[in-house]
C-alpha cells in the first residue's frame, strides 16, 4: 500500500497536520530537530491505519491526543492492491477514551462508499487491505532505532514464511484431533457401556422360540381341552335329551294297557326304538369314547316288544290274507287278488246253485206234466182195453178197434195192445212221477245249498268285518283277539289263543302287562341311574378339564407375559445392537476423522519443515543484495541462521564474523538490510503490490557518506518497495527525493501539499 | 493472497567480486502450495513403500489441511459495487 494522505487533529504534537498529495514512488523524507514530530508522523500513519501507535496500545489512545485536548482525529487515504482503488481511513479519538473509526473506498476521483464502520470492523478490514498487523509492521516495514525486534521477529520470520498458517492449521487440527481422540474415547465408552447393557439384557436367541414353542403347546393343549370340555358337554346335553326322550317313549309305553292299540305299541314302541338307537349312537358314535350302554336294557325290552308284535302281526297278516280271500270270494270291488284255490266265487256258486234249482223244479214240472199225460193216456189205454174187452159193451168196443186200426192201422189184437200202452204208459207215468219227485228233491237240495250258501256269505262278511275290524288302527292287540275268534271257518282264532297265552299274554293281559311294564319302567330307572352316572363322571371329566383349562390359561397368560417381556428385551436389544451398529459406525467414521486429522497434521508438520528453509535462502539472497549497497560494498555475503542471527564475511579477515563483532554502524546497516529484506518478503507476502516503507533514523549511526548512498540507493533497492518514508534530522540536499517534509519544534501545524523535492 | 512461482533455492556460493544488480522478486512460496507439493511427494513415497495404506485418506487428509490453511473470507466488497 502507498500513503497519499495524511491528516490529523490533535494528535501527538500536532494541532493539525495536512499532507496532501504525497508522491507513490521515491523517497519522501522528514527532517527535522528532536521531539519536531518527525516520530509523531510516523507514529500518526500508525494510529490511522493500526488504530494503536508504539507508546499508545488500544486500551490506553488517549495518550496519543494531544496534550490540553479531549480528542482528536487523524485520516489517511492510500492505495492498495492492482484496482487502483483509493482508501480513506478515518479515526476519530473520542474524550471518553473510544474510538470511532470507518474506512471508506472509492475509485480514483469519484464518491467512495463506507466498507467498514466501527473500530472492530476496520481494525478487520485494514487487516485484510494491508496484510499484516502492527507487530508485523514494526518487525518489516517501521522501522525505528532503538527497538528490540528479536522479541517479535521470529514470529515475524514465522508469518512471512507461511509457517505459521502452517502451524496455525496444524493447531486447529491438533485441536479437532484432540476432540476427535476425545470424542472417539466417549465412544468407545459409550460402546462398552451397550455392550455391557446387551451383556445384562442377555437375550438369547433361542428363548423366544422356546416361549412360542410352549405357548404354542399350550394353545393346542388349550384348543383340545376346550374342545374336550365343549365335545364332553354337548355329549352330556345330548345325552341327556336322548335319555330323556328313551324315557319319554318308555313312560309312555309303560303307560300302555291292553287297551292300547297295536298302531299304538307299534307307534310308542318305535319311538322307543329310535330314542334307544340315538342313545346307543350317542353311546358309540365315536363322539366320546365310553363303554357305556344305557340304553340296552330298554332296547332289549323293544326287542321283545318286536318279538310279541310279531307273533300277533303274523296272526293279523294271515288274517288280512284270508279276509282278502274272504272278499275275493264274495266279488268285493278290489279284493279279487286273493281268491280260494278253488277259484269258486259267491256269484259263481249262487249262479250255479240257481240253475240247478232252476233245472230242478223245470225237470220235476217236465217230469208231473209227462206224469200227467202217462197217467191219462194210461187211462185211456184201460179204458181202451176195459172197451175192447167188453167191460164197456161190446160195439164201443168195436168202434174202438176199427178206429184203432184206421187211424193207426193197428189191428191185431188191440185190447191187448191198448193193455199193453196201458201198462206201459201207467209205468211211463211212474217213473215220471219218480223223477218228478226225484228233481224236486234237487230242487229242495239246491235250495238247501242256496240257503247254506246265503248263511256262508254272511259268515264270510262278518268274518270280513271282524279281521277288518281286528287289523282296524284303533283295535288293540285284545281286541283284535276277540275279533279274530269271531271270524269263523278259521283258525286264526286258535293261533290269536295260542300267541295270547304265550308271548302274547304281556299285550292282552293286564296283570302281565303290568309285570311287562313293570320291567321296563324298571329298565328304564336302571337306564337313569346309569345315565346319572355318566352325567356325574362327565362332569368330573369336564371338571378335571375345566381345571387342567384354568392351568393352561394360566400358564399360556404366564407364557404370553414372558414373550411380552422377551419381546420388549428383544426389541430393546435390537434397539441395542442398532444404537451399537450406529455408535460403531460412528465410531469408525470418528476413528478416521481422527486418523485423518492425524495424517493432516503430520503432512503440514513435513510441509513447515520445507518453508524455513527456503526461507532463510531466499533472505539471505536479499541481504547480499542489500547489504553492499547499504555498506558502500564492503559487506556482500551474509549467513544467516534460522534464529536471523547474522555473520559477516569481513574482507580483512577473510572470513564470517559475527555481526555483533562489528561496528555499530556496519550493524545498523546491516540490521537495515535485513529489515528491506523481510519489508520485501512481506510486500511478497501481501500480494506483491507496491509498498511503503516507514524508516525512522535509519541512518543514525551512519557517516555522511555511507548515509548518502544509502539514500540514494534505497529506490531502486528492492522492486516492490517504492515508497520510503525516511526520518532523520537532516539530510544533504543533493540527496535525492521525491518529497521533503520539514518540521520544527515550534510548530504544532504542518502542511505539505506537493513540492520540496529533488 | 497468491505468492509467486518458486525456484529452487539460491546457492548460498556467491563470489566476492559478482555484485548483483538484478535479485527479480522476493520468491515466497505459498504454504498451500508447499503444502500441496509436500503432500504430493509424501502420496507417492507411500505408494511405493506401503502398498497397503489407504490412499483416499491420505487425500482427505491433504483436502482437509488445504481446508484449513485457506484464509478467510474477505470481508470486502466485490470489485464494481462501488457507486
Amino acid at each position: 500500500m502507498i500513503i497519499r494522505r495524511v491528516r490529523a487533529e490533535n494528535v501527538l504534537k500536532f494541532a493539525r497536520l495536512e499532507l496532501d498529495n504525497l508522491p507513490e514512488r521515491g523517497v519522501i523524507l522528514l527532517s527535522g530537530p528532536n521531539e519536531s514530530g518527525k516520530t509523531a508522523l510516523a507514529e500518526i500513519l500508525c494510529l490511522a491505519l493500526f488504530g494503536r501507535t508504539r507508546t499508545a496500545p488500544p486500551d490506553h489512545l488517549m495518550r496519543a491526543v494531544r496534550w490540553g485536548e479531549r480528542g482528536g482525529s487523524v485520516e489517511v487515504v492510500f492505495q492498495s492492491g492492482p484496482k487502483g482503488y483509493l482508501y480513506t481511513v478515518t479515526r476519530y479519538l473520542e474524550p471518553n477514551g473510544e474510538q470511532r473509526a470507518r474506512v471508506m473506498r472509492a475509485l480514483e476521483g469519484k464518491r467512495g462508499r463506507t466498507i467498514a464502520k466501527g473500530a472492530e470492523e476496520t481494525a478487520r478490514v485494514m487487516r485484510e487491505l494491508l496484510g499484516y498487523d502492527f507487530d508485523r509492521f514494526q518487525d518489516t516495514l517501521y522501522f525505528t532505532q532503538g527497538r528490540d525486534d528479536r522479541g517479535t521477529q521470529g514470529e515475524t520470520v514465522r508469518w512471512l514464511t507461511g509457517l505459521d498458517r502452517l502451524e496455525g492449521a496444524a493447531a486447529t487440527l491438533d485441536e479437532e484431533a484432540a476432540q476427535s481422540r476425545e470424542a472417539l474415547t466417549e465412544l468407545e465408552r459409550g460402546l462398552e457401556v451397550l455392550a455391557q447393557m446387551r451383556q445384562t439384557l442377555g437375550v438369547r436367541p433361542e428363548t423366544l422360540g422356546v416361549l412360542q414353542s410352549a405357548r404354542g403347546a399350550a394353545t393346542e393343549q388349550e384348543t383340545t381341552t376346550a374342545a374336550a370340555i365343549a365335545r364332553w358337554s354337548a355329549f352330556t346335553q345330548a345325552l341327556e335329551e336322548r335319555t330323556s326322550q328313551v324315557e319319554r317313549a318308555g313312560v309312555a309305553l309303560a303307560g300302555s294297557g291292553v287297551e292300547t292299540s297295536l298302531a299304538r305299541w307299534r307307534e310308542r314302541g318305535d319311538g322307543l326304538a329310535k330314542a334307544t338307537t340315538a342313545l346307543m349312537s350317542l353311546c358309540h358314535g365315536g363322539q366320546v369314547e365310553m363303554d357305556a350302554e344305557p340304553s340296552a336294557g330298554p332296547a332289549k325290552w323293544v326287542d321283545g316288544l318286536w318279538e310279541r308284535l310279531a307273533g300277533l302281526e303274523e296272526i293279523l297278516e294271515r288274517a288280512a290274507h284270508h279276509r282278502r280271500r274272504l272278499l275275493g270270494w264274495l266279488g268285493e270291488p278290489g279284493e279279487t287278488g286273493d281268491l280260494p284255490a278253488s277259484g269258486a266265487t259267491l256269484t259263481g256258486e249262487r249262479g250255479t246253485l240257481a240253475s240247478a234249482l232252476e233245472r230242478a223244479r223245470r225237470g220235476a214240472r217236465t217230469a208231473g206234466t209227462l206224469a200227467g199225460v202217462c197217467g191219462l193216456l194210461a187211462a185211456t189205454a184201460g179204458g181202451v182195453w176195459g172197451g175192447l174187452s167188453g167191460l164197456a159193451g161190446p160195439e164201443l168196443a168195436q168202434s174202438l178197434t176199427s178206429a184203432l186200426v184206421g187211424a193207426a192201422g193197428l189191428g191185431v189184437d188191440s185190447a191187448l195192445a191198448a193193455a199193453g200202452a196201458g201198462v206201459g204208459l201207467t209205468l211211463a207215468a211212474l217213473l215220471l212221477l219218480a223223477r218228478m219227485a226225484g228233481q224236486r228233491k234237487a230242487a229242495d237240495r239246491a235250495e238247501g245249498e242256496a240257503e247254506d250258501l246265503a248263511l256262508r256269505e254272511k259268515q264270510a262278511r262278518r268274518g270280513a268285518e271282524r279281521i277288518a275290524e281286528a287289523l282296524g288302527e284303533e283295535a288293540s292287540p285284545a281286541e283284535a283277539l276277540a275279533r279274530l275268534a269271531q271270524v269263523p271257518d278259521a283258525p286264526l282264532g286258535e293261533d290269536a289263543a295260542r300267541w295270547a297265552e304265550a308271548e302274547g299274554r304281556s299285550l292282552v293281559d293286564e296283570a302281565a302287562r303290568k309285570e311287562w311294564t313293570g320291567r321296563l319302567e324298571s329298565q328304564l330307572r336302571a337306564m337313569r341311574q346309569e345315565v346319572d352316572g355318566l352325567k356325574r363322571e362327565i362332569a368330573a371329566q369336564i371338571a378335571e378339564d375345566e381345571g387342567r383349562l384354568a392351568t393352561v390359561r394360566r400358564e399360556q397368560g404366564q407364557l404370553d407375559g414372558e414373550i411380552d417381556r422377551e419381546n420388549r428385551r428383544r426389541a430393546e436389544d435390537a434397539a441395542l445392537q442398532e444404537r451399537l451398529a450406529a455408535e460403531g459406525a460412528r465410531q469408525a467414521a470418528q476413528a478416521r476423522q481422527w486418523r485423518i486429522q492425524t495424517l493432516a497434521r503430520e503432512l503440514l508438520a513435513g510441509a513447515g519443515e520445507e518453508l524455513a528453509p527456503e526461507f532463510t535462502k531466499e533472505l539471505r539472497r536479499w541481504m547480499e543484495h542489500s547489504a553492499p549497497l547499504l555498506t558502500q560494498g564492503r559487506y556482500r555475503h551474509v549467513q544467516l541462521h534460522d534464529d536471523l542471527t547474522l555473520d559477516l564475511f569481513a574482507p580483512e579477515r577473510n572470513d564470517f564474523v559475527p555481526l555483533n563483532e562489528l561496528s555499530t554502524g556496519v550493524r545498523g546497516q546491516v540490521l537495515l538490510a535485513l529489515r528491506l529484506a523481510l519489508s520485501q518478503a512481506l510486500a511478497a507476502r501481501a500480494g506483491a503490490a507496491p509498498q511503503f516503507v516507514l524508516l525512522d533514523e535509519p541512518f543514525a549511526f551512519a557517516d555522511r557518506e555511507r548515509r548518502r548512498e544509502a539514500l540514494r540507493a534505497l529506490p531502486e533497492l528492492h522492486p516492490g518497495l517504492t515508497q520510503y518514508w525516511v526520518a532523520g534530522q537532516e539530510f544533504d540536499d543533493d540527496v535525492p527525493a521525491a518529497a521533503r517534509i520539514r518540521c520544527t519544534r515550534e510548530e504544532d501545524r504542518l502542511s505539505w501539499n506537493g513540492g520540496g523535492g529533488p | 493472497m497468491a505468492g509467486p512461482d518458486v525456484s529452487p533455492a539460491v546457492s548460498p556460493a556467491v563470489s566476492p567480486a559478482a555484485p548483483q544488480t538484478e535479485v527479480g522478486v522476493f520468491r515466497l512460496r505459498e504454504p498451500a502450495a508447499v503444502f500441496e507439493a509436500h503432500a504430493q511427494l509424501e502420496l507417492r513415497r507411500r505408494r511405493d513403500t506401503d502398498p497397503a495404506f489407504d490412499e483416499g485418506e491420505l487425500r482427505e487428509a491433504m483436502a482437509l489441511a488445504l481446508e484449513r490453511l485457506r484464509p478467510p473470507p474477505s470481508l470486502l466488497p466485490a470489485d464494481g459495487d462501488d457507486p
